[in-house]
């Protein structure tokens, strides 16, 4: 399978999905004007992905902001990561976000309540 | 498959479709769908007022960029001698620090443009009300609307009854989800205002002294000048100006010079009222907006020139002295806050003639 590799946008998220480590990175501000065609093929090349290989996957975010179709989007990311948990295979997602942004930790403690997968919410260190 | 497409194949049967529990089933498939086309409207609707917000974001940290460029300017004009260019002479009217403010009135247009006019916003949010999700509320009616289905005791091995309860899982974490989804972007909206509110002050609001920049005091002085004309209240304008400045800075340096332009203003800011206001109009220049009348006026700006006269600013164990010279003007209804101003101004060079630290009013002159 081949790696998906975005460049970030002024409203895009950069993305580098690597099929051999099975490393997820979506870092960035994500409010595209159509946040779910930008999330269409991201979230088909993950199932794809998931389907086709069986190794352990890390997912690695960092995203500062989030228009509400984006938040659906990544919820929709993390449905799929979940699925793949619950079938045994071995999945960890880590999110980081700036420290001085106190709002930060409660909105990503919200998308960890959303499922039962490793979910470590760690800070920026500068 | 999933749950709704596993019971949408089982309706298919007609006999299945036309039971009791199909229909319900079907109730709950269409009440699903209209769930998932709703959550991706609210979405879109959602996502247009966070592009507005980001572009208000992006409007002020410009502006805020550009102020900070237009103070460095004027930071660099301050060091330099105004010499006529006919006589060669050094210039000691007002006219060097007009054109400063010329060029600041230039550079510094904060025009806190929002990308949206309010009768948009109040549009949108007349929509977005309408289509508001009482998810929450979704869940929990679908929660005990299928306990009172598995209780049915008629439907126990009805082949739609599990399907059933799957269905009703799914709608129910659809509509939890429409909840939270919402939840969270609040709180990235939030964010943004609060942001963008902060962004919006800082552009209001002269670094160096930490009282209002010229802009806020336009903003003021309209106002001001508004309530006047529709005889709510007149007003005052009183234009401080630190005598020989420029000999300050020269002589301790631009550091000593700005601990001057603080000390100054936190004077203005202590003699105040609460609905007076106090700005850095130019370089070392202040304007305070007096809502009293008459001899308060005067007593307001002769207690600020004695205290400011009064006020040392340390500098390596030596004391500093500066004072200032004050020209004041009453606002009258049926002119501008530029005429106000202006009068201001005028009092201020007689001021300065008079041979400094000293208050004149328009009126006298």
């Amino acid at each position: 399978m081949n790696n998906l590799n975005l460049s970030s946008t002024i409203s895009t998220p950069s993305v580098a999905f690597d099929a051999t480590g099975g490393k997820l990175a979506i870092v960035g501000e994500s409010y595209p004007e159509n946040a779910f065609e930008f999330y269409k093929p991201l979230l088909a090349w993950v199932a794809e992905y998931l389907n086709s290989t069986t190794g352990p996957v890390t997912a690695d975010l960092a995203l500062s902001y989030l228009n509400t179709s984006s938040i659906k989007s990544i919820m929709d990311l993390l449905d799929l990561l979940e699925a793949a948990h619950r079938k045994g295979r071995t999945v960890s997602l880590h999110w980081r976000y700036h420290k001085q942004n106190d709002r930060a930790f409660e909105m990503i403690q919200e998308f960890k309540e959303e499922v039962t997968l490793p979910f470590f919410i760690e800070p920026i260190v500068e | 498959m999933n749950a709704e497409a596993d019971i949408a194949a089982l309706l298919d049967d007609r006999e299945l479709a036309a039971s009791p529990l199909g229909k319900v089933c079907a109730e709950l498939l269409a009440e699903r769908a209209r769930l998932a086309s709703r959550l991706e409207r609210i979405s879109r609707i959602s996502d247009g007022y966070q592009a507005d917000l980001r572009n208000t974001n992006r409007d002020l940290v410009a502006t805020n960029q550009r102020l900070e460029a237009a103070l460095l300017d004027v930071r660099t004009l301050r060091g330099f001698i105004p010499v006529c260019s006919k006589c060669k002479k050094v210039r000691d009217d007002s006219g060097y620090w007009d054109s400063v403010e010329n060029y600041l009135g230039k550079h510094s247009d904060l025009v806190l443009g929002s990308s949206v006019c309010p009768h948009c916003i109040a549009e949108r949010a007349d929509n977005s009300a309408a289509l508001a999700p009482a998810a929450g509320d979704d869940a929990d009616v679908e929660q005990r609307h299928l306990a009172t289905i598995l209780a049915n005791a008629d439907w126990r091995d009805h082949p739609l009854r599990t399907e059933y309860e799957r269905l009703s899982a799914s709608f129910q974490k659809l509509a939890r989800r429409l909840t939270k989804i919402s939840r969270i972007s609040d709180g990235f909206q939030t964010q943004l205002k609060e942001l963008n509110a902060s962004l919006a002050a800082v552009s209001r609001t002269d670094p160096l002294t930490g009282v209002a920049n010229r802009r806020a005091m336009i903003d003021w002085l309209d106002d001001a000048a508004a309530d006047a004309e529709s005889g709510s209240g007149t007003f005052a304008v009183a234009m401080v100006d630190i005598d020989h400045f420029k000999r300050i800075n020269d002589t301790f340096g631009h550091a000593v010079g700005d601990n001057v332009l603080r000390t100054i203003a936190s004077v203005l800011v202590a003699n105040k009222g609460d609905m007076d206001f106090a700005a850095r109009w130019g370089g070392e220049e202040f304007l305070l907006l007096l809502r009293a009348g008459g001899d308060d006026v005067a007593a307001i700006c002769e207690r600020v020139r004695a205290e400011i006269e009064a006020v040392k600013v340390n500098h390596n164990g030596k004391q500093i002295r500066c004072t200032v010279s004050i020209g004041v003007a009453q606002h009258e209804p049926m002119l501008s806050a530029a005429d106000t101003i202006r009068d201001a101004d005028r009092a201020l060079y007689a001021a300065k003639s008079f041979g400094r630290n000293t208050v004149v009013a328009a009126e006298t002159l």
